[in-house]
């Protein structure tokens, strides 16, 4: 389920050269959970979840915010969010929280910790996916490609900006027990890149997306089950093997 | 419409095509109040600088064409690809294109929406001189058959006063709207300052005048 989601909206994310700023919303999670378990100390993970989710949400509006209004804020600009959200996640964490191994799970993920409710949330997801970009797939694609064209079309541009950053903030946040706040952008990044590489059109850009993803999937949780690797890492490492004799192909044009 | 870089020409064009709200001010179409921006957007066809075109997508002609139709409920298209030289290149990303086929696609799309009110920011740019006279016969046409209003930012001065019925002059200190009949040479070189003497240095290859600096204070002028 995760793997189709990221399969859509990795193509987004490439096209609008958001790349960066997966890696930003997932670092500023663990900002998110740190304020979370501090407010919520005895939390269920219902409220863990909602409390993460809602935290970052108020950090990636501000990243949200400054790529609409004009250019991209600069790599340096976000690459400042990332470290300093991330930092002082982390010394909350270590001065008021406390344990470091629940860290290592947030950071890099732990499907053993996956209960119900983390797949319910996944599969929230993925309904809110179909519904919400499936259904709209010709908006969306014009929104990436053309923002002012397609808001002369009609399109509500401003909508679908913040709503790609919310989508993208529920993903991570959703993720993060599979993959970990380090490694979930490579989910966002890779498939799309995959797939521009080889498509002739955006049906297929799609299609190939989503393909190279589940895939991927797969295969890395088959290597993680069959060599003991950590789940998210194997993930990560299959995809860029995948992806590797494919990148090494000169483009044709 | 005329004048320097940043002097606000984009945004004015924005502004009426209804991408963007104004400050202050109002605007009014045939005498009428426009209250709110779809109104507008609704008749405008823009072409934008060929620059928008999205390099990593990999949409040909007839699927952005498509995607234009689809959301405006137009007809078919298919005559406009054919006056614009694109029908037997529909199948092609806009990726490959040349910048003057580019600039006809963004054209097409424009048309596609049936506009009362087609914009042209800078359609020249980017383009060499065959894509240049090719776009300026196509935009020369549309001219005479249209009933519609057309408004083209461009800095060939020669050829956008030949073609246009009325001007606008525009810098951020300074504007001047009339009919092309009323334009004075001191309108001009009010509205460009140094920039018009640098356009007559670049057009004689430089036998007219020297460059000099200008903050646009005109100091230099009283000095001299």
């Amino acid at each position: 389920m995760l793997s189709i989601v990221c399969g859509i909206l990795s193509p987004i994310v490439v096209a609008k050269k958001y790349a960066f700023m997966a890696p930003a919303i997932s670092h500023s999670t663990i900002l998110g959970v740190a304020l979370t378990l501090l407010c919520l100390p005895f939390s269920h993970t219902i409220s863990l979840f909602l409390g993460t989710l809602g935290f970052t949400c108020i950090f990636v509006y501000f990243l949200a915010r400054a790529s609409h209004k004009g250019p991209l804020p600069s790599d340096s600009l976000i690459g400042i969010f990332l470290s300093t959200t991330m930092a002082l996640g982390l010394i909350i964490h270590y001065k008021y929280i406390g344990g470091t191994s629940d860290l290592f799970s947030l950071l890099f993920g732990n499907i053993l910790l996956l209960d119900n409710f983390d797949l319910l949330v996944l599969f929230f997801l993925f309904l809110m996916c179909l519904i919400l970009v499936v259904r709209s797939l010709d908006r969306w694609i014009y929104f990436s490609f053309d923002p002012q064209g397609a808001k002369l079309s009609g399109v509500r541009t401003k909508l679908y900006h913040y709503g790609l950053f919310f989508l993208l903030t529920c993903l991570i946040v959703g993720a993060v027990k599979i993959s970990g706040t380090i490694l979930v952008s490579s989910l966002l990044i890779l498939p799309g890149t995959f797939a521009y590489k080889f498509s002739k059109n955006m049906s297929s850009v799609f299609k190939y997306s989503v393909i190279f993803a589940v895939l991927s999937g797969i295969l890395g949780l088959f290597f993680a089950n069959s060599f003991g690797w950590p789940p998210a890492p194997a993930l990560a490492l299959t995809q860029f093997l995948l992806f590797l004799p494919f990148g090494l192909i000169p483009n044709k044009n | 419409m005329v004048g320097p870089n940043g002097g606000g020409k984009s945004t004015l064009l924005k502004i009426i095509a209804g991408l963007l709200r104004p400050n202050s001010g109002e605007i009014f179409l045939n005498g009428k109040l426009v209250e709110k921006n779809h109104e507008l957007r609704n008749l405008v066809g823009f072409v934008p600088q060929v620059g928008v075109i999205n390099q990593t997508m990999p949409i040909s002609i007839l699927e952005f064409l498509e995607l234009e139709r689809k959301l405006n409920g137009a007809s078919d298209f298919t005559p406009i690809m054919k006056r614009l030289g694109l029908d037997h290149i529909k199948d092609r990303t806009l990726r490959t294109l040349s910048g003057g086929e580019k600039q006809r696609v963004l054209l097409a799309r424009a048309l596609v929406r049936n506009p009362k009110i087609l914009i042209l920011d800078e359609p020249a740019t980017g383009l060499d001189s065959t894509g240049q006279d090719q776009l300026l016969g196509i935009v020369r046409d549309l001219q005479k058959e249209s009933e519609g209003i057309l408004i083209i930012v461009d800095h060939n001065l020669g050829q956008v006063i030949k073609m246009a019925d009325k001007l606008i002059c525009l810098n951020k200190s300074f504007h001047w709207h009339d009919y092309k009949k009323n334009l004075s040479k001191e309108v001009l070189t009010k509205a460009y300052h140094c920039e018009f003497e640098h356009l007559l240095i670049h057009e004689n290859d430089g036998a007219l005048l020297e460059h000099h600096f200008c903050d646009g204070n005109h100091q230099h002028e009283e000095d001299s």
